[in-house]
């Protein structure tokens, strides 16, 4: 019988859900698809070559972890001990996967911090912070409002805030940001194509686009501000219906890449990276 | 009347739930027919006796009590019903109820709300955009910019708004 018993494991549909003690390690597929629910607290997710997921840390005091994995899904999280507590569940979870795993994170008003990962990563949070680095792949996010911090990924991104600030840095892969309030910061070298769009918030990029790429910036009425090298000037094509345009550094060169940035009643600024433009000396902001 | 007729009326006379009509009639009978109206005179009398005669406090005391426990009786019959139709309103609501479960089943409500707080002021930001992009396309309708635009912030809100529900764990 105990011969089968992870054979049968690996047939569910899907993984069954148990109340468990922490830390707890759960046999999966190195390509598990897994979904983890925090509603506030930490998750930091971290990778390892290994086919098993591992979870660690703490649980706030009227909530326990539960969890269960079929093989190539998992799920896991933390929930109230009593149904009728309307306080939120609170954990403190390091989680550490395969790194091809596909991971999922709903979470309401806490951090997430996911380091290393190659697989997919979709996080879903209200409020809080958001921190994804050295990632390749897929990584998508979506806060109503959470800080959000995204660095060196190479990969496709997806992210999009209510209020919260984007922070990009060095992504290397296609890029989609948005926002309604919130600022978006994009800094890089060579670039790829990205769009970015926010109705108040402002954008501001710092660095060089790739010599075939294009970036795309529109707001409503939030400001851009583009801190490009002039030795590396891509094309610029900038307008604004109701705002101020100035652009002191030319038209650029589309083989540096292109920049169209449109605004519907805010301003557009670019701004030499370094160096000095007229009489007036510019250095990195 | 005929005398049958007579006899036939005479207990619902005494009761008193003859009509008018018949119990004139009743009455002309014995007006006129001797034998009735011996009967009627015989038991008009006896009731005036009754009347007069005041009935022994023993049997007043029972009389009494009799009423005061029928009365008692009446109010708890009325009570009892009461208790009942509250009793089943309170049954039909328990019924009705969802059944109790366990958190991780619908533990969505407060965070939707909370989400809900979150976003509104972001949904009035894009409200207003909307408003200025409408207007400006009110000027020039054939802009494809500003349909585009608007377009887009539609988008946004909708995403916002699913962003709301997905908050729901």
């Amino acid at each position: 019988m105990r011969r089968f018993g992870p054979a049968f494991l690996f047939l569910l549909p899907m993984p069954l859900a148990a109340q468990l003690a922490l830390p707890h390690t759960f046999a999966v597929a190195s390509d598990v698809s897994m979904r983890i629910w925090v509603p506030a607290g930490t998750v930091r997710v971290e990778t390892w070559d290994r086919d098993s997921i591992r979870v660690t840390g703490s649980l706030g005091r009227n909530s326990h972890f539960f969890g269960g994995s079929g093989g190539h899904g998992a799920k896991l999280g933390v929930e109230n001990n009593d149904s009728t507590d309307i306080g939120m569940p609170h954990g403190d979870l390091v989680v550490t996967v395969p790194r091809k795993a596909h991971v999922w994170i709903k979470m309401t008003d806490g951090e997430v911090i996911a380091m290393h990962t190659a697989g997919e990563l979709d996080v879903i949070t209200v409020t809080g912070t958001i921190i994804a680095q050295d990632a390749e792949g897929v990584v998508s996010v979506e806060t109503i409002d959470a800080a959000v911090t995204l660095a060196g990924i190479n990969g496709e991104v997806r992210a999009r805030s209510g209020g919260g600030r984007l922070s990009l840095a060095q992504l290397h892969g296609t890029l989609t940001a948005a926002t309604v309030s919130g600022a978006i910061d994009l800094t890089g070298t060579a670039m790829a194509d990205a769009r970015l769009e926010t109705i108040g918030g402002p954008i501001v990029v710092r660095g060089t686009v790739a010599h075939d790429a294009l970036l795309d910036l529109e707001t409503h009425n939030g400001p851009i501000t583009l801190f490009l090298d002039r030795a590396a000037l891509p094309a610029l094509a900038l307008s604004s219906r109701a705002g101020v345009v100035k652009n002191p550094l030319g038209p650029g060169n589309v083989k540096a890449g292109r920049i169209e940035a449109r605004s519907f009643k805010g301003d557009i600024n670019v701004v030499a990276a370094s160096g000095i433009e007229g009489k007036k000396a510019t250095t990195p902001p | 009347m005929t005398c049958a007729e007579f006899a036939e009326r005479f207990d619902a006379w005494l009761a008193g739930t003859l009509t008018d009509a018949d119990a004139r009639a009743v009455e002309q009978h014995a007006a006129e027919c001797a034998a009735c109206g011996a009967r009627l005179s015989a038991v008009s009398q006896v009731g005036a006796i009754s009347r007069e005669i005041p009935p022994p406090p023993a049997l007043r005391e029972i009389t009494l009590r009799a009423v005061a426990q029928r009365r008692a009786i009446a109010r708890w019959r009325r009570m009892a019903a009461g208790i009942t139709a509250v009793a089943a309103i309170a049954l039909l609501f328990l019924i009705s109820r969802p059944t109790s479960k366990p958190a991780s089943d619908f533990p969505g409500t407060s965070t939707e709300l909370i989400a809900m707080a979150h976003a509104r002021p972001e949904l009035a930001d894009l409200d207003a955009a909307e408003r200025d992009v409408e207007h400006a396309l009110h000027d020039q309708p054939a802009d494809s910019a500003l349909t585009g635009a608007l377009t887009r912030i539609r988008r946004q809100r909708e995403a916002l708004r699913r962003l709301v529900t997905q908050a729901k764990l």
